[in-house]
């Protein structure tokens, strides 16, 4: 059973949301998540520090972007951090559709949500973004094979 | 993980191959061309071949369907090839199947277009 956990701190450029990426997959392939599951993750993880350079940081390039995963006993954890703008209604936020960008459709955290078993997100205006997201290995194909 | 962009035009149809992993990167150099090949030309279609894309945020979605936007008021359509498996599941959350057409290759789409 792998036991493991990354930290990083992350310029917040859009070069490293594959930084982010290669990360996180890297760590979660030390565990049983499937092919599948792994690219669950990856996008989950694309979402979360895409917020955080385009939303967050309003895209300047000198801030950063903290990244921590581990893994224990099957189970992933990935924190990603921000002390940028923060966040004014958190629930408005994460409803679909909702940006302040005509060409983005405000659907990161909908797939962030829907691609790892737990979501949480701490923030508040000018105190940053904390996004939590955990994944357990096989939690799919347990979900399948019970029917639930 | 490089991402790699080619464009050519057949026709009024605009051809874009793509490879690599689709993210905010990739959207900004894929918007910022394609609408400059917009800008400049008159141009129907966009037929947009994914066969080497291996990863799609909703970033790229994002920017493919902003330049949808840009060609659909002049009846033109987004036209997908060779979606990999691996990308279908989040182009259908987007809910992209409702606006776009897909051939499996890139002479059916243009012989269709």
């Amino acid at each position: 059973m792998q036991q493991n956990r990354v930290v990083a701190e992350l310029a917040s450029v859009p070069q490293n949301v594959g930084v982010a990426r290669l990360l996180v997959a890297m760590v979660a392939a030390q565990a049983d998540f499937t092919v599948a599951e792994v690219d669950e993750i990856k996008l989950a993880v694309s979402e979360a520090v895409t917020n955080a350079v385009i939303h967050g940081y309003s895209g300047q390039p000198d801030q950063t972007v903290r990244v921590e995963v581990s893994l224990a006993n099957n189970h992933l954890e990935v924190v990603v951090a921000d002390e940028g703008r923060g966040i004014d209604d958190i629930t408005l936020a994460m409803q679909p559709a909702v940006s302040s960008d005509p060409d983005r459709m405000g659907l990161g955290f909908c797939f962030m949500e829907s691609h790892m078993d737990s979501l949480e997100v701490e923030s508040s205006p000018g105190r940053g973004t904390r996004v939590r997201m955990t994944k357990k290995a096989g939690s799919e194909r347990m979900a399948r094979a019970t029917g639930s | 993980m490089h991402v790699t962009m080619e464009h050519a035009t057949v026709g009024a149809n605009l051809v874009t191959r793509l490879t690599g992993e689709l993210d905010l990167v990739a959207a900004a150099e894929f918007r910022r061309v394609v609408d400059d090949l917009l800008d400049r030309r008159k141009l129907r279609h966009l037929v947009v071949n994914l066969e080497l894309v291996t990863f799609l945020d909703s970033s790229f979605l994002g920017a493919l369907i902003g330049r949808y936007k840009r060609i659909h008021n002049d009846g033109g359509r987004l036209i997908l090839v060779g979606t990999p498996r691996s990308v279908r599941p989040t182009l259908e959350a987007a809910g992209l199947y409702k606006i776009v057409t897909e051939y499996p290759s890139e002479s059916d789409a243009l012989a269709g277009a």
